[in-house]
């Protein structure tokens, strides 16, 4: 990208407080963040609505379409709000869902489902999800189809909190309502995950102004400078007057802390704003790395094989000076078996078969059975055992904005059901043990409430912590 | 602090309706005020009520009922901004009690004992001169070219083709201030004389980083990297505000000339200062103060290369900065900056708008005139010269707020502290230390504090 790099140097001695960095050639001096000095984050369920108000409390109940029932620690008694304006809820202490899928299911609208593929033909999948059983979808509201490996996991899923991470940078990232938010540049946060050759790693990022970020894949160290093998991927959205994205990536080998960079790529202004859904996918076995934005292959960079070191590990830097950059919504899966699909465009005029050799074939599929795809081509049809198959892409109705994800109408609300699990639904019934919903492409599901992570009723304010109206805080008495 | 003459109006019922009230509530408004807890929840609404039994009630659409907030989770309320009150009358002083409250009004003058001031409709405010702090005249300078900011009318927001700005309309206005928080220009040609000084309280968040355009004949921002490449434009010179401070001399086509800069170590151990730049054309100079300790001053022995006549103002993206007390006026050309003398357990100290101070005890203040006593002598200024009077052995901790007493602001600077009784839509009544019972008009008020800070 070269719109921005940082030199950090530290004074000795002196009055100065904080480092001194040089970003897009001015000199910053960044204060040392005062721990004391940052409020601790609210605990609790969160309600946010449209206009910016958010309140911390423990959610009561809901008659569905009508009212949310809230308990606020300030009030003596329940409060109820109309669910007219909200654009948010969210649930603290939900446990995570155990993973067990072979199969992953994109709809069209953005939904994704994990889980275990029970049958498939030409006009229907059925998958049996952990949270709410089976689940039958129209293939005509099917976008692709992924079968998963054996050795396929979700290794993480979250954030939960803070605890989830090492932090280097006392208060460089904060905790709150799901997600992590930096508030000092070049602070990293680190997960480590179980050591396998390939990795996937979804999340969800939002931020002030501009994105700089800077994610280390499989790499030795904590801390924000590589050392040994490892990728380094930078993103960057809405920098300069051109408003560009970009994503580079760089291998750094051994000792070598510059790295030799496999090149970058380019993805669309984000209709979102100041959001973006990505997807990162590293086989280090291959060398491969394909890098998603809002569901669009952003790259498919090939660097050297065999990246060797016993760390599965990620860490997240901001470089915004600014800070304020929010990660949620991770889930890191992982496999051993390399990433046999080669990186899948989206949007298509015709349909895709993916084979497990890398290759792939375009046409018309015309039909689906347990053990074989045909697949139209050229006029002729070609039969392929489901054995050698990795994913399925359909024939695209456009590409879905916000986050790879359709907007919300009124009346209905996006779940998070964790472990990538994300619906569309209507809700119709809530009770103490259970919620009955309704995806108008999955069907009617009944769930338990833990089964809810949290319910997005709006696209809204993508601000990650305070409301527009203090955007200005701490300049006025 | 306070002794028996202190409690001289303690039981005078103040009604006051501050004066340059930024608003009055109308009957059918729709905005919203805001709900800030102290988890850093908010919520916007409308304050219906505070009653020690009820706590904070609480309105907004979507809430059935009106909600019930305790005191003790609540930091404070902002109000909605309202119309100015027709016929109000304009405050030319502010009165700082020794408590630290602020009250604003027209003054009405000061003997040996007593300072007395008009507050609103009710007539004529006496208090002991042990109770005032200080005294600031507001009166406008009549030469002054400009005194605000009031509004974002007639000043240009814009930017460079070149620049890394992500859009337009990025400084905001509020309550007397500048606010901005990104990468944004505001410009204004304010027909600059050829000499001139230009003030200005600025306060920011991490580190400042504000470029001073001066003399500039373009209201849109220039970007330094591609100025041949950028429409033409006149030279002009940049002030950069930093923790340290340089001058860069701009013209289009030759290359940019950085006069020697300056660190000025206090930017580096706060986040507000006072700004004075002053300009001479005739001597080819610009100096800088900032709290009335000159920092520097340049000449250009290359010539002066300001062809336009206005002033440019660019947030370089480095947190938050607020500006406010912006005033431009012509200058004499004498750089005579001075510090703020220390207020004196026995001195009354005069500052006036020059600079200047002068220390010995004020005998008296009439709306013309002031009469103090100077080295044994007794010297009379007239008042439109006199920035502010200290009065001597006021200096002290303000006392520690009581439990239940909140703090009122209103507007950028007038503020009262007191024991809140209730607060109703007709009237908000408690019980001030300094001035006893008070009673105000709650659709003056900007905005209240709970458990308030000393």
């Amino acid at each position: 990208m070269g719109l921005a790099f940082v030199v950090s140097a530290q004074q000795q001695g002196g009055n100065l407080n904080g480092r001194v960095v040089i970003v897009n050639g001015t000199l910053v001096r960044v204060p040392e963040v005062d721990p004391a000095l940052i409020r601790p984050p609210p605990v609790g369920d969160l309600l946010r609505f449209k206009d910016g108000s958010e309140l911390h409390g423990e959610f009561q109940t809901m008659d569905p379409g009508h009212s949310v029932s809230w308990r606020h620690p300030d009030s003596k008694t329940n409060i109820t709000f109309s669910v007219t304006n909200l654009e948010r809820l969210f649930f603290t202490k939900r446990a995570v869902p155990v993973f067990k899928a072979d199969c992953h299911l994109q709809l069209t609208n953005g939904d994704e489902v994990y889980g275990g593929l029970v049958s498939m033909d030409a006009k229907e999948v059925t998958v049996k999800t952990v949270f709410g059983g089976l689940a039958r979808a129209p293939r005509s509201a099917v976008s692709g189809i992924d079968k998963l490996s054996a050795s396929f996991d979700c290794v993480y899923d979250g954030p939960l909190g803070p605890g989830d991470f090492l932090i280097n940078g006392l208060g460089g990232w904060l905790y709150r309502d799901g997600a992590m938010i930096s508030h000092q540049i070049g602070a990293s946060l680190t997960r480590d995950f179980v050591a396998t050759n390939a990795c996937f790693i979804n999340f969800d990022v939002d931020w002030s102004d501009y994105l700089l970020l800077r994610m280390m894949i499989y790499t030795d160290t904590t801390a924000n400078s590589p050392r040994a093998d490892c990728y380094t991927l930078s993103l960057g959205a809405n920098l300069g007057d051109q408003r560009t994205n970009t994503a580079e990536l760089n291998v750094m080998r051994g000792t070598d802390s510059i790295g030799s960079s496999l090149g970058g790529g380019e993805f669309p202004k984000l209709d979102g704003g100041n959001t973006a859904h990505c997807s990162v996918q590293l086989d280090r076995v291959n060398g491969t790395c394909a890098l998603y934005v809002n569901q669009h292959l952003v790259n498919e960079w090939h660097g050297p094989r065999n990246i060797k070191g016993p760390w599965a590990r990620v860490i997240f830097a901001d470089r915004n000076p600014r800070s304020g950059t929010a990660i949620r919504r991770l889930q890191i899966f992982s496999q051993s078996e390399p990433i046999m699909k080669a990186g899948t465009s989206g949007a298509t005029n015709g349909d895709v078969v993916y084979f497990v050799n890398r290759d792939k074939a375009a046409g018309k599929i015309v039909e689906i059975k347990a053990s074989m795809v045909v697949l139209a081509v050229a006029g002729r049809q070609l039969e392929v055992p489901m054995s050698r198959v990795s994913r399925l892409d359909f024939a695209a109705s456009g590409t879905p904005a916000f986050g790879g994800r359709t907007e919300i109408a009124p009346g209905m609300a996006r779940a998070d059901m964790g472990g990538g699990n994300y619906l569309t639904v209507a809700l119709e019934s809530w009770s103490s043990d259970s919620i009955t919903v309704n995806s108008p492409v999955l069907g009617r599901f009944t769930l338990t409430p833990q089964a809810v992570r949290e319910l997005i009723f709006s696209r809204g304010n993508s601000s990650s912590a305070r409301s527009a109206n203090d955007e200005f805080g701490g300049l006025d008495d | 602090m306070m002794n028996s003459e202190g409690w001289m109006i303690r039981s005078l019922l103040i009604c006051l309706l501050m004066f340059q009230l930024p608003c009055l509530r109308a009957a059918d408004s729709n905005d919203a005020d805001q709900l800030y807890f102290r988890n850093g929840d908010v919520l916007s609404g409308v304050l219906k009520r505070i009653d020690p039994e009820g706590g904070i009630q609480w309105s907004r659409p979507d809430a059935g009922e009106p909600m019930a907030f305790s005191v003790n989770g609540v930091e404070r309320i902002d109000f909605t901004p309202r119309p100015v009150l027709p016929g109000a009358a304009e405050p030319n002083c502010r009165i700082t009690l020794v408590n630290n409250d602020v009250l604003e009004g027209v003054f009405a003058g000061c003997d040996g004992e007593t300072v007395r001031v008009e507050t609103g409709f009710s007539g004529a405010l006496a208090l002991s001169r042990t109770l005032v702090r200080r005294i600031e005249f507001l009166q406008r300078d009549p030469d002054a070219i400009y005194d605000g900011p009031s509004s974002l009318d007639g000043w240009t927001q814009g930017r460079s083709q070149f620049s890394g700005f992500s859009s337009t309309q990025k400084w905001a206005y509020r309550n007397g201030a500048f606010y901005v928080n990104q990468s944004a220009s505001i410009a204004r040609d304010f027909k600059l004389p050829d000499k001139v000084r230009i003030d200005m309280d600025l306060r920011w968040q991490n580190s400042l980083n504000l470029a001073v355009a001066l003399y500039t004949d373009t209201l849109l921002p220039v970007s330094l990297l591609e100025k041949e490449k950028e429409p033409p434009f006149g030279g002009f010179y940049s002030l950069q505000l930093r923790s340290y401070v340089y001058l860069m001399a701009i013209t289009q086509k030759d290359p940019i000339r950085v006069l020697e800069p300056v660190m000025l170590q206090e930017l580096l151990m706060t986040n507000r200062a006072h700004f004075s730049i002053f300009v001479n054309k005739q001597k080819k100079s610009i100096a800088i103060s900032v709290n009335g300790n000159l920092g520097r001053e340049w000449i250009d022995t290359n010539g002066f290369v300001g062809t336009g006549t206005g002033l440019r103002l660019v947030h370089q993206d480095e947190g938050g900065v607020k500006l406010s007390n912006l005033r431009i006026a012509p200058w004499n050309g004498v750089l005579a900056v001075k510090q703020d003398a220390p207020v004196s357990a026995s001195q009354d100290v005069v500052t006036l708008r020059d600079g200047q101070t002068l220390i010995g005890r004020v005998r008296s203040v009439s709306q013309e005139r002031l009469e103090q006593e100077v080295i044994g002598a007794v010297l009379n200024q007239t008042l439109s010269r006199v920035r502010e009077v200290k009065f001597a052995g006021t200096e002290g901790p303000a006392p520690t707020p009581r439990r239940g007493d909140v703090r009122v602001l209103f507007g950028q600077s007038a503020r009262l502290t007191f024991h809140l009784t209730q607060w109703s839509d007709e009237a908000v009544t408690g019980t001030n230390l300094i001035l006893g019972q008070v009673r105000l008009n709650p659709a003056t008020c900007g905005s209240v504090q709970f458990k308030p800070k000393p």
